[in-house]
C-alpha cells in the first residue's frame, strides 16, 4: 500500500473497481401515473367560502373566523399547485419506477449482452492506399440473418497543427515544412480529413461473431484493420461511442477513390449487383509460365499459382486493357517468365521507355528505330521478293490516315511494279522506287496539287502511293526509313531478348513501323523459343484481312503475345484467333464487351453465396479490380479466372546498344568457299560460269574504252561469239547475250547513258567491284602461267 | 583602197542589189561596220541583220581578204550562199560554200573570197589547217547565241577562241537573235554592241491552258484562217507536226478556194519543181493548205513549202524546231503546242529557242499584230511557263497584264564533259604539248567559259576539270566555292551517311536549324533509261545552272573525307564529272611529255583532224579490231553515223548503204524502200563517207589492213554514187531533235 498526502492509496482504484467484470449498464427510470383522479382541494374552499359568508350574516364575528379560514386555505391551495407541477415528492398518484438493462460481459474478443446475444468489433487504425473492391467480396460473405454495422466518421481537418507523428519518414522528409504550403498541398489534393472507422459484428452465437469478423477482415484484408477487445468493446458500447479513439489522416482523393467505391457496392440494389464471381477450377493445370495466383471468389484469399503454358503462346496471347505502363508491367512479368525458362523473346513497343524491359536480361539488346537501328523496307530480308512487294503494298496503306479522301493504295499497279523493282535490285533503298512518268507533264507534277487525276485509277493511287514513299525517306521518318537495313530480322531475334522501341511522331507512322517490322519477323525461320511479343498492337486496329493475314504468318513463325489498350478496336476475327488472353481494368464499355467475349464472361444463374442474377455482372468487375489483378483465360479452361499477378519485376533504363552494320555495306570481291577442282572459282566464273573468259574479255574492253554503247557491247559480243572457242555450237542461244545481263546484276558493270545529238544512248562501264574481279581474274592467269 | 572608198563601193553593191542600209544595218554602218570594227549585232528575226553580216563579208573583200560567213545550219548555208550568188556574183565577188566533207580540207575553196560555212566545218577546217585561214580578215557568225547551245555550243566557243588566237586583228560580226545579257557575249568578242528590240510588227503573247491541246489548236488555227492569215504551228516531234497536219487539214482545207488549190498543184507541176518530189503523205495535205516541215524531209521540199508559204498558198504550217532558226518564215500567228525538250521530257526549252519560235509571229507588210500563243495542259504549267519565259506587267492605262519576253542568258557549255574532253584533245593538238595548269591558265582562259565564271556570282568553284577528278573535285565543279568550304569546316551541317554502294551514296544531312533533308547520289539509271543523279528531299537539288543545294554539298563533302575511293568512284559519275586527260589517257589519244606536260599522241592528232567526237572515236576504236567482213564494216558505220548525227538509225540503213554502194538504184527508191526519209538519206550518205574515211585512217594507223581495204572499197563505192548524185552540200541531216522514225 502506498502513501499519499491524502492518505494511502487504495490497493484497487475505485474507479476500476466500478468495473468489474460484471458490471450492470445505467438503468433506465421512468414515472408511472397510478391514480389519474384529479384532486379535490378547489371544492371544500369554495364551500367554506360560502358557509363563511353565511355566518358573517348571522353572526359577525363568525365573519372573522370565515377570513381565517379563507387565507388557509389560499395557502393550501398554492402548495397544491406545485406538487402537481413535478415534484413527485410527495404527490399521490405517482410511482417511480426503475427498468434495470441485461448485464454485459467482456470477454477477450468479444462481448456477451443479455440473452445469448453476442458482439464484436474491429477498428482501422490506419488505412491503406487501396480500400476499394474488397467490400464486395465482404458482403457477399456476410449472412442477412446477424447483423452488421460499418461505422465511418469524417471530419475535416487542417494542416495545421497535423500531428508529425502520422507522418511516415518520408513524407516528413518530402512534404513542403511550411504549414501554410502544407495546407495548399492537401487543398490541392482535396483537403485533409480525419478517419474512423470500426465494423461490427452481432449474433446470437459467438461463433457467428467470430466467423463474420473473421470474413470481414479477411475480405477487406487491409492489415491495419485490428480487433477491438471486449473490454474496450463493452466501455464503448455503454457510452454508445462505438467509433474508435484513433483516427486517421486521409486526403480528399483517397477518400473519393474509397466512397466511390463504396457507393457502388453499397447501392439500392446490392443483392443483384455483387460483380467479380467467378468459379475457381476444380483442378489447376500445370502451368509453364507462373504469372501469380488464383483468387478464391469464395473467401477472395489467393489460390493456386497460375499462368501461361507453352500451348497458349503457341496459339497466342492477348494482353488487353490497362495504361501502358500497366500492360508493360505485366508483359513484363510474362517476358521474365519465359527468360527463366530459356526462351528467347522479341519485344516491340512504340514508346522509347520501353528499353527498361531489356534490364530483364543480362545481355539484351535494346534497339531504337531512328537511331541505331534502320528498317529498309525495300529489303525483302529473307522473304520471297514477288510476295514481298504485295505485302509492302498493303503495308503502305497503313500510312494513310483514316480520314483522308484520298482511297487506298489497292490495284496500284504502277506502284506494285515499281517497289518489286526496287526489291529485285541489290542494296535498294526507299529512294530506288520511282514509276515512269513520261506520260505526265513536267510541269504539272511540279504544281504540286497531288497526283493528276486525269491519269488512270491505276497510275493515281501509285502516284499516291509513291508520296507516301517519298515521305517515308524524306519526310521526319527518314531516319528510321532510309539506307540500308542495320540488322537483318533473324540477326534481331538471335538474342536472349531484344527490345525493338519504335518511337516515330505519326500513330500512321508507327503504324506502319510496326506493320514493317512484324512483316520482316515473319520471315524468319520458324522458332518455337523464339516469342514475339508486342506491346500495343494497335496497328491492327480496324485492318481486319490485313491483321489477320500478317498474324498468320506470324503464327507460322511461332509463339506470338499481342497487347492492347483498346481491345474493341480490334477487328473480331483478330480477336478470336487467338486462343488464351488476360485482361487487365477497363473501364471503356465497348472495351468490356470484347473482353467479356473474349473472356467468355458468362451469366451465373445461381451463386454460391448469393441471389439469382440476371445480367453480367462479371464484367463489371474489369472496371473496379485493382493493377495487379488480371482476368486470365488459358487455352485449354474456358472460364476466365481472376488472378492476382505476382509482384513485378524491377525495371531501369538500358542504353541503346551499339549496332555494327553487317552484311549491309558493299561487298568486296570474295572468296566463295564452293572450289572447282583444287582451286576457288573467281568472282567472274561464279557469275559467267561458262562464259566466264568472253564476260572477263568485256571486262577488259570496258577497262580501256568504257563506258561503251549497248550497240558496240552487242556488236563485241557477235563478234565474240563468232570466234571465241569456248563459244561452240552446243552453246545455247541466248547464253552469250546474256552475260552483259548477269555481270550488271553481280554489280560488276554499271548501266548509264549518254546523249548524242538529243538522242539518248544506254551505255555500260566497269564498277569498282567489276575492277577487282578483274584483277583477281588477271592474277589467277599470271599464277597460272607461273605455275 | 581607203577605208572611205571601201565603204562607198559596200554601198555601191548593196544598191546595185536594190538594197538600202536600214534599221540595225544604219547603226553597224555608223559604228563603223565599213571600216573594219568588230561589232555585236542582237535583235528580234527579221530586223535585217544578215545584210550587216554580208556588209561586213563585202567589205573584207574590198579589203583583199576573205571573209569567212559562219552559220548554225546547213540549209541557211545554202540559202545565205545563193542570197551572196544572186545579189554580187555579177559583181565579181566570188562565193563559196562548204557544209559536209569533213574529210576534206575543201581546197576548191581556196578562190573563194566569202566562204560560207557552218560552224562545224570550220572547225574542221582550223583542225586541218586550211591553207587560207591565215587570209581571212572578217568572220561573221550568224546565230551566234547558239555558242550556249549544248552539243555544238563548245564547238562554236573553241572556233572563236582559236579563230582570235590564230587572226588577232580579225573582224568579228557576231549576229544574235534576241538573248539576255548580250554585252557579256559582246565584251568576251571583243565587239561594240548594238541592241535592237524594234519589230516590224508588234507582238502579242499569250499563254493558253487547255485539257484537249488538239480543239483549242483547230479553235485558233481556224480563226486565223478565217481572218485570211496564216500560222505556223511548232510541235515537239516529227511525228505530232505529221499527225496534227493530217488532223487538220480537211477542216482547214474548207477555206481554200479551188483557184488556189489549183494554184498549188500548178506550181507542185511546175519545171522548177520537177526534181522535187514531195512525200505522199504530204502531197495530199498540200491541197488543203497545209503542210508540215521538219528535217525529215528533203532541202528541196523544204525550200518549196517555204516558198509556197510565202504566197499564202499554204495557211497553215506545222513544224519543229528546224523552223525556228534562221529562215526567214513569218507568220501571223505562231503556236507552240509543248514547251517539253525534244530529247528530255523532263526538261523545257530554253527561252531563247522558245522565243525565237514565237519570233516568227507577224508578216510585215501583211498583219498589224503577230500573235505568239503558248498551248498548256493546265493552270499550274501556265503559272510555270509564266515564270519561267515572261515577265508580267501591268499596263497602266489599260489595266491589263501583258507578258513581256524574258531571255535566258547565254551560258558557255564548255564544261560539259564529252565538249571539254575534246577540245582538251584540240588544245594539245594546236598547242603541241602542254600541262594540264597551263592550258588552263593559258588557253582555256581566253574562253567564254572562263570570261562567264569571272564575272559571274553563281559560278562554280571550279570550271575546267581538266586533271583527275575525284569526289571533291567533282563537288567543286557544282557548288559555290563558299559553300565547299563551309562543307569542309563542318559549317553547313552535320551527315549521316546511310547508303553506300558502287552505284549510289546517300545520306541524312541536319543542318544547324535541326532541318532533316534525305540527299543521295546515284549513277543508276532510272526506269526512263536517264541517271538519276542527285537528289535531295528539299525538293531543288540542282538549280537551273547546275548548281547543287547546300545539303548535297555537305554529303558530298563528308562522302569524300569517310568514305574515299567509294566516294570519288559514285560522286563524279552521278554528277557527270569526267576527267578529260583521264579519258584520253585511256584511248590512247594523249600520253605524258617531259615534266608535267601532256601531248597529243599520232591517233590523238589524227582523231582530231578527223573531227570526230570523243564518243564516236571510243566506239570506232572498241570495234575496228573486230572488223572482218563488209557487214561488219556496214554495222559499225551504222553505229558511228547514229552517233554523230544524234539520230536513231533503222536497221534498213545497212541494206540502204549496201545498196548504194553495190546497186545502181536510185537513192530515193533506196531511201524509200528502207523508210528513210529522202531530207535524211543525203546527209546519211555525206555523213557516211566522211565516217568511212575517218575508220580507214584509223584503221591504217592501227594497222587493220584488212578492215582498211573493205573500209576503203565500200568508200569508193559511195564517192562514185555521189558524184552521180550530185555532192549534197544543200543542208540534209541537221537535227531537229526529233529522232523518231
Amino acid at each position: 500500500m502506498t502513501k499519499t498526502v491524502m492518505g494511502a492509496s487504495p490497493e484497487v482504484e475505485p474507479v476500476e473497481r466500478m468495473l468489474r467484470r460484471s458490471e450492470e449498464a445505467p438503468s433506465r427510470e421512468y414515472i408511472q401515473w397510478e391514480n389519474r383522479n384529479r384532486p379535490t382541494g378547489l371544492r371544500g374552499v369554495q364551500a367554506l367560502i360560502g358557509l363563511a359568508l353565511v355566518a358573517s350574516v348571522l353572526s359577525p364575528p363568525l365573519v372573522l373566523i370565515a377570513l381565517g379560514v379563507s387565507a388557509a386555505t389560499v395557502a393550501l391551495l398554492r402548495s397544491g399547485r406545485s406538487r402537481a407541477r413535478g415534484t413527485w415528492r410527495g404527490l399521490n398518484g405517482w410511482r417511480r419506477i426503475r427498468h434495470r438493462t441485461s448485464r454485459l460481459r467482456y470477454h477477450s474478443t468479444h462481448v456477451t449482452l443479455r440473452r445469448g446475444r453476442y458482439l464484436g468489433g474491429a477498428s482501422l487504425s490506419d488505412a491503406a492506399p487501396h480500400l476499394s473492391g474488397r467490400l464486395s467480396g465482404l458482403l457477399r460473405a456476410l449472412s442477412s440473418r446477424h447483423g452488421f454495422a460499418l461505422l465511418v466518421e469524417l471530419s475535416p481537418e487542417s494542416a495545421i497543427g497535423l500531428d508529425p507523428s502520422a507522418l511516415t519518414e518520408w513524407q516528413a522528409e518530402h512534404l513542403p515544412g511550411s504549414e501554410r504550403q502544407l495546407e495548399s498541398l492537401f487543398w490541392r489534393h482535396g483537403c485533409l480529413w480525419s478517419a474512423r472507422a470500426v465494423i461490427l459484428a452481432h449474433g446470437r452465437t459467438e461463433q457467428y461473431v467470430s466467423t463474420t469478423l473473421d470474413i470481414a477482415l479477411g475480405a477487406l484484408g487491409d492489415a491495419n484493420w485490428a480487433r477491438l477487445d471486449g473490454r474496450s468493446l463493452m466501455r464503448r458500447y455503454c457510452r454508445l461511442d462505438l467509433l474508435p479513439e484513433s483516427s486517421f489522416y486521409a486526403t480528399g482523393e483517397e477518400l473519393s477513390g474509397w466512397l466511390v467505391q463504396l457507393a457502388s457496392e453499397l447501392s439500392s440494389d446490392l443483392g443483384s449487383n455483387v460483380p467479380g464471381e467467378f468459379l475457381t477450377p476444380a483442378k489447376v493445370e500445370k502451368c509453364d509460365y507462373v504469372l501469380g495466383r488464383i483468387i478464391d471468389p469464395e473467401t477472395l484469399r489467393l489460390g493456386p499459382e497460375t499462368g501461361l503454358t507453352d500451348k497458349d503462346l503457341q496459339g497466342g496471347v492477348w494482353i488487353a486493357g490497362g495504361t501502358d505502363v500497366v500492360r508493360r508491367e505485366v508483359l513484363a512479368r510474362v517476358v521474365c517468365r519465359l527468360l527463366e525458362r530459356g526462351q528467347r523473346v522479341v519485344y516491340i513497343a512504340t514508346d522509347s521507355a520501353a528499353g527498361a524491359i531489356a534490364s530483364l536480361a543480362r545481355e539484351a539488346a535494346v534497339l531504337q528505330l531512328g537511331h541505331n537501328l534502320i528498317l529498309n523496307p525495300v529489303d525483302p530480308d529473307g522473304l520471297p521478293a514477288n510476295r514481298y512487294a504485295v505485302l509492302l503494298l498493303r503495308a503502305l496503306e497503313g500510312l494513310l490516315e483514316r480520314d483522308r479522301p484520298r482511297g487506298d493504295l489497292e490495284g496500284a499497279v504502277e506502284l506494285e511494279m515499281a517497289l518489286a523493282r526496287a526489291i529485285s535490285r541489290k542494296d535498294a533503298t526507299l529512294a530506288d522506287v520511282s514509276i515512269d512518268t513520261a506520260a505526265l507533264s513536267p510541269t504539272d507534277s511540279s504544281s504540286g496539287a497531288g497526283p493528276p487525276r486525269q491519269s488512270s485509277p491505276s497510275m493515281y493511287r501509285s502516284m499516291l502511293g509513291l508520296t507516301l514513299v517519298e515521305e517515308l525517306y524524306k519526310g521526319s521518318a527518314a531516319s528510321a526509313f532510309y539506307g540500308s537495313q542495320t540488322l537483318s530480322a533473324e540477326e534481331m531475334a538471335s538474342g536472349d531478348l531484344t527490345v525493338i522501341t519504335l518511337p516515330l511522331p505519326t500513330r500512321e507512322l508507327q503504324r506502319f513501323a510496326l506493320d514493317l517490322l512484324l512483316l520482316k519477323l515473319s520471315g524468319v525461320p520458324r522458332d518455337d523459343a523464339l516469342v514475339v511479343v508486342v506491346e500495343n498492337a494497335h496497328n491492327f486496329a480496324g485492318r481486319e484481312s490485313w491483321s489477320l493475314a500478317l498474324v498468320d504468318r506470324l503464327f507460322r513463325r511461332g509463339p506470338l503475345i499481342l497487347g492492347t489498350e483498346a481491345l474493341s478496336k480490334m477487328p473480331d476475327v483478330l480477336r478470336g484467333r487467338f486462343c488464351s488472353a488476360g485482361v487487365l481494368q477497363m473501364s471503356d464499355s465497348s472495351d468490356i464487351r470484347a473482353a467479356a467475349d473474349l473472356l467468355g464472361l458468362g451469366v451465373i444463374a445461381t451463386g454460391l453465396h448469393s441471389k439469382s442474377r440476371s445480367s453480367l455482372r462479371e464484367t463489371s468487375f474489369l472496371r473496379t479490380m485493382g493493377q495487379d489483378t488480371v482476368l486470365l483465360r488459358s487455352g485449354s479452361r474456358r472460364l476466365a479466372v481472376a488472378v492476382r499477378l505476382s509482384p513485378a519485376p524491377e525495371l531501369e533504363s538500358r542504353p541503346l546498344s551499339d549496332v555494327q552494320s553487317t552484311a549491309r555495306q558493299t561487298e568486296s570481291v570474295r572468296r566463295d568457299d564452293r572450289v572447282r577442282g583444287d582451286r576457288s572459282l573467281t568472282l567472274i566464273e561464279e557469275v559467267a560460269g561458262r562464259q566466264a573468259s568472253l564476260a572477263a574479255r568485256i571486262l577488259r574492253l570496258l577497262e580501256r574504252y568504257e563506258p561503251l554503247t549497248v550497240r558496240a557491247l552487242e556488236q563485241f559480243l557477235a563478234a565474240s561469239e563468232d570466234s571465241s572457242p569456248a563459244s561452240s555450237a552446243s552453246a545455247p542461244d541466248g547464253e552469250v547475250d546474256s552475260v552483259i545481263t548477269r555481270l550488271e546484276r553481280a554489280s560488276l558493270v554499271l548501266r548509264g547513258h549518254e546523249v548524242h545529238g538529243n538522242v539518248s544512248y544506254t551505255n555500260y562501264r566497269l564498277t569498282m567491284k567489276g575492277r577487282l574481279a578483274l584483277r583477281q581474274t588477271e592474277q589467277e592467269e599470271r599464277e597460272g602461267l607461273a605455275e | 583602197m581607203t577605208v572611205a572608198a571601201i565603204k562607198s563601193e559596200v554601198l555601191d553593191l548593196l544598191s546595185s542589189a536594190s538594197l538600202e542600209p536600214r534599221g540595225v544595218q544604219r547603226e553597224a554602218i555608223e559604228r563603223g561596220l565599213l571600216e573594219g570594227a568588230s561589232l555585236m549585232v542582237c535583235s528580234p528575226t527579221g530586223s535585217g541583220k544578215t545584210l550587216v553580216g554580208e556588209m561586213a563579208a563585202l567589205r573584207a573583200v574590198l579589203s583583199g581578204e576573205r571573209a569567212l560567213y559562219l552559220v548554225p545550219l546547213r540549209a541557211l548555208a545554202a540559202q545565205v550562199s545563193s542570197v551572196m550568188r544572186e545579189r554580187y556574183q555579177a559583181r565579181g565577188v566570188r562565193v563559196g560554200v562548204t557544209t559536209g566533207d569533213f574529210q576534206t580540207d575543201a581546197e576548191y575553196l581556196a578562190d573563194a573570197e566569202i566562204i560560207v560555212t557552218t560552224f562545224e566545218r570550220a572547225d574542221s577546217l582550223m583542225r586541218r589547217r586550211a591553207p587560207w585561214l591565215d587570209e581571212v580578215g572578217t568572220v561573221v557568225v550568224d546565230e551566234v547565241q547558239t555558242i550556249g547551245e549544248r552539243g555544238r555550243g563548245a564547238r562554236l566557243e573553241s572556233v572563236l577562241m582559236r579563230l582570235r588566237r590564230l587572226l588577232p586583228e580579225v573582224q568579228i560580226v557576231a549576229l544574235s537573235a534576241t538573248i539576255g545579257a548580250p554585252e557579256e557575249l559582246a565584251e568576251w568578242l571583243g565587239c561594240d554592241l548594238i541592241v535592237s528590240e524594234q519589230r516590224p510588227v508588234p507582238l502579242h503573247y499569250s499563254i493558253v491552258p487547255t485539257r484537249d491541246k488538239v480543239q483549242t489548236l483547230r479553235n485558233i488555227v481556224l480563226a486565223t484562217v478565217r481572218a485570211d492569215g496564216q500560222s505556223i504551228v511548232f510541235a515537239r516531234t516529227r511525228r505530232d507536226a505529221e499527225s496534227l497536219a493530217s488532223h487538220l487539214a480537211p477542216e482547214i482545207g474548207r477555206h481554200m478556194t479551188s483557184a488556189e488549190q489549183r494554184e498549188v498543184s500548178s506550181e507542185l507541176d511546175s519545171v522548177e519543181n520537177w526534181y522535187v518530189s514531195p512525200p505522199r503523205a504530204l502531197r495530199g495535205l498540200l491541197h488543203h493548205g497545209v503542210a508540215f516541215h521538219h528535217a525529215g524531209l528533203s532541202y528541196s521540199v523544204r525550200d518549196l513549202i517555204e516558198r509556197l508559204f510565202r504566197r499564202g498558198l499554204l495557211r497553215v504550217v506545222f513544224a519543229t524546231s528546224t523552223l525556228s532558226a534562221g529562215v526567214d518564215f513569218p507568220a501571223r500567228t505562231v503556236i507552240v503546242t509543248d514547251v517539253r525538250s525534244p530529247s528530255d521530257h523532263r526538261t523545257l526549252i530554253s527561252a531563247n529557242q522558245l522565243h525565237q519560235m514565237l519570233g516568227r509571229a507577224g508578216r510585215p507588210g501583211h498583219d498589224t499584230m503577230g500573235m505568239g500563243i503558248v498551248l498548256v495542259g493546265s493552270k499550274g504549267e501556265a503559272e510555270t511557263v509564266r515564270d519561267r519565259y515572261f515577265d508580267v506587267m501591268e499596263d497602266a492605262e489599260t489595266g491589263e497584264t501583258v507578258l513581256f519576253p524574258r531571255y535566258d542568258r547565254v551560258n558557255s557549255v564548255l564544261s560539259d564533259p564529252e565538249a571539254l574532253t575534246e577540245q582538251v584533245l584540240v588544245a594539245l593538238a594546236t598547242l603541241g604539248e602542254s600541262s594540264p595548269q597551263k592550258l588552263v591558265d593559258e588557253y582555256f582562259s581566253d574562253s567564254f567559259l572562263s570570261f562567264c565564271s569571272v564575272r559571274d556570282s553563281r559560278a562554280p568553284a571550279r570550271v575546267l576539270p581538266i586533271d583527275a577528278v575525284d569526289a571533291r573535285v567533282a563537288m567543286e565543279c557544282r557548288a559555290f566555292s563558299d559553300t565547299v568550304r563551309a562543307a569542309s569546316e563542318g559549317v553547313l551541317g552535320h551527315a549521316t551517311i546511310r547508303e553506300k554502294t558502287e552505284t549510289t551514296i546517300g545520306g541524312i544531312v541536319r543542318d544547324w536549324d535541326g532541318n532533316q533533308h534525305t540527299c543521295r547520289f546515284s549513277s543508276r539509271t532510272d526506269a526512263t533509261g536517264l541517271v538519276e543523279g542527285p537528289m535531295c528531299s528539299c525538293g531543288q537539288p540542282v538549280d537551273r545552272h547546275g548548281i547543287l543545294c547546300p545539303h548535297l554539298v555537305c554529303l558530298g563533302i563528308t562522302a569524300a573525307t569517310e568514305l574515299g575511293s567509294l566516294a570519288d568512284y559514285v560522286v563524279p559519275l552521278s554528277l557527270d564529272v569526267t576527267s578529260p586527260v583521264q579519258v584520253l589517257v585511256r584511248l590512247g589519244l594523249i600520253e605524258g611529255a617531259e615534266g608535267n606536260a601532256l601531248r597529243a599522241t599520232r591517233l590523238g592528232r589524227l582523231v582530231c583532224r578527223l573531227y570526230l567526237r570523243i564518243s564516236t572515236t571510243r566506239e570506232m576504236l572498241a570495234l575496228l579490231p573486230l572488223v572482218d567482213n563488209g557487214q561488219d564494216v556496214v554495222s559499225l558505220l551504222r553505229h558511228l553515223v547514229s552517233l554523230e548525227m544524234g539520230a536513231r538509225l533503222p536497221d534498213s540503213f545497212e541494206s540502204f548503204i549496201a545498196g548504194l554502194a553495190s546497186t545502181g538504184i536510185p537513192l530515193s527508191k533506196l531511201a524509200a524502200d528502207a523508210e528513210i526519209d529522202e531530207g535524211d538519206a543525203l546527209g546519211l550518205v555525206d555523213a557516211s563517207r566522211w565516217l568511212l574515211s575517218a575508220m580507214a585512217a584509223v584503221a591504217d594507223h592501227g594497222g587493220l589492213d584488212t578492215a582498211r581495204e573493205i573500209i576503203q572499197s565500200l568508200l569508193v563505192a559511195l564517192d562514185g554514187r555521189s558524184e552521180a548524185f550530185g555532192k549534197t552540200v544543200d543542208g540534209e541531216c541537221e537535227t531537229d531533235g526529233n529522232t523518231e522514225p
